[in-house]
């Protein structure tokens, strides 16, 4: 059969088929539902857009127990800080952008760095921050040496050479690089709190008031104060713990540190928080009981404790074995019989 | 007029039947031969002799529910055989394209004995339409029955002409298929 006659034959199709032929006929939809419906489309396109940029471009929090830390080689100097957190789109343009990852991808990266910078801050799992400055960095940096520098808070400059944080005042980096700290009433109040938490007797009779510092005159007071900490120069000993146990208390000698030290946060206009420990006795803020920065100046001392409420005086909580808290006379001397 | 009403009127040989029927749908008809002769005088002439045809044949047919269609098959055969008069049939690139592309949905072994009426065959194709969605199947019968061009049907439907090519070509294939499973040997 060629197509000529079954044409012919096509022509004896049910007539309803050929009515409804006829009689069809597709209609553009109404201007206003096709503008409408290019208007939702639109929008539709626009908020995944939209969805895909917030998602791909706004910083995302480290996750829990990862420690950040970036350094970058430039020349011989090792420089730049990492900002708390990052975009996914800056994750996984790292590499491509700013360098490779060094050890665990997700805690130190090599970076390509500027010229200008010279510091390296790691942040701790524990959300605390580090501050170190390299003036050497030695391009074939082993992983195990990279692990070493993390685990130590400080090195000399035979450690490959690099050398601690100077004489610059790194946390009021981290504050204005970090936390975008620019001026005190970026910060919304400090807190200075218990900073031990102590299930002996004795820690829990100590009473350790909380201060809330919201005044604006004591937080620029303390703003100034946490602007100028400058990292300790020589390998401090941290503030030593005082417990009930320790000789320094049993003799009168020392206070214990559940009475003078505080737990120190910041908390901040963006919402963020920034801890702290101080001890009062010897003035000196540290990260995670971490001897960091040169303790502050004696006026300063003084007017954290009278503000705060520290009392730096030994206090005989009662021993160990003994019940509690009340004011006694210090000790008898070990000296005299009996 | 009420189609019954003209039919009606052919029942009863009254003359007025005509003038109802290219009253109602005389441009329509005109419309679908010019379509196919691409001769404005022709189609006039296929429409004045399709209503002759149609007083002929009412008696016996009785197309009540169908005067449309049946007024338009009349004058569809009618202006394909006006082109074969005119030996312009062959010519036609697009009737010999509607050919050809039948002949590929329904290829036929030049030796192949066995033949099947025109009759039937229309009715086993009339079986595959009714499968069709009514896009498809108007799709179909405007390219082949009423050999619309593509461009044409491209404007009615309000599709591209791509997806009307591509709308026929799967039907045709369907149809292929069809007519293979009723077991028609062409």
């Amino acid at each position: 059969m060629r197509g000529g006659e079954f044409l012919n034959a096509v022509a004896y199709i049910d007539p309803k088929w050929i009515e409804e032929a006829e009689s069809f006929r597709k209609r553009r939809a109404p201007l206003w539902k096709r503008i409408a419906a290019r208007a939702a489309g639109f929008l539709l396109a626009a908020g995944s857009l939209f969805l895909l940029g917030a998602w791909l471009f706004l910083p995302v929090e480290p996750r829990e127990g990862s420690a950040r830390m970036l350094y970058v080689r430039v020349e011989d100097k090792a420089a730049e800080y990492r900002s708390a957190a990052v975009s996914r789109f800056d994750e996984w343009t790292l590499s491509a952008r700013v360098g490779e990852p060094f050890g665990s991808g997700e805690t130190v990266f090599r970076l390509k760095g500027t010229e200008t910078l010279s510091r390296l801050i790691l942040r701790r799992p524990d959300g605390s921050f580090e501050l170190y400055r390299f003036v050497r960095f030695e391009p074939d940096l082993t992983e195990q040496t990279v692990d070493h520098l993390i685990e130590r808070d400080f090195f000399t400059e035979e450690d490959r050479g690099l050398v601690r944080l100077g004489a610059e005042n790194p946390f009021g980096d981290v504050l204005v690089l970090i936390y975008n700290v620019r001026e005190a009433g970026d910060i919304v109040s400090v807190t200075w709190e218990k900073a031990e938490f102590d299930h002996t007797k004795i820690g829990k009779s100590v009473r350790v008031p909380t201060v809330v510092m919201k005044d604006a005159a004591d937080v620029l007071r303390a703003y100034g104060i946490f602007r100028g900490l400058v990292s300790a120069q020589d390998e401090p000993a941290p503030p030593a713990r005082i417990t009930a146990q320790t000789p320094a208390y049993r003799e009168g000698e020392a206070p214990l540190s559940i009475q003078t030290g505080r737990k120190v946060t910041l908390r901040l206009k963006n919402g963020e928080t920034v801890s702290l420990e101080y001890d009062a006795l010897s003035g000196v803020f540290t990260q995670t009981f971490r001897s960091l920065y040169e303790p502050v100046s004696e006026e300063d001392r003084l007017w954290i404790a009278e503000t705060v409420g520290i009392d730096t005086e030994w206090r005989d909580h009662g021993a160990a074995s003994q019940p509690q808290g009340m004011e006694t006379a210090p000790p008898p001397d070990p000296g005299q019989p009996g | 007029m009420e189609d019954r009403a003209i039919v009606a009127l052919y029942l009863k040989r009254d003359e007025d039947a005509i003038a109802e029927s290219a009253l109602k749908y005389g441009a329509r008809l005109r419309s679908i031969s010019q379509g196919i002769v691409e001769d404005a005088p022709t189609a006039e002439e296929c429409e004045n002799d399709t209503y002759f045809e149609a007083w002929r044949r009412i008696p016996p047919h009785d197309p009540s529910e169908y005067l449309f269609a049946f007024l338009a098959r009349i004058i569809r055969n009618l202006s394909i055989d006006a082109l074969r008069r005119q030996n312009r049939l062959k010519r036609r690139a697009d009737v010999v394209q509607l050919s050809a592309e039948m002949e590929a949905c329904i290829p036929a072994p030049d030796d192949t004995a066995a033949r099947v009426e025109a009759l039937e065959l229309g009715k086993a194709v009339g079986r595959y339409l009714a499968t069709l969605s009514e896009e498809k199947r108007v799709l179909f019968v405007r390219r082949y029955w009423y050999l619309d061009s593509v461009p044409s049907i491209a404007e009615r439907m309000n599709m591209g002409q791509s997806r009307v090519k591509m709308t026929l070509f799967r039907v045709r294939a369907g149809l292929r298929e069809f007519l293979r499973k009723e077991r028609y040997d062409l």
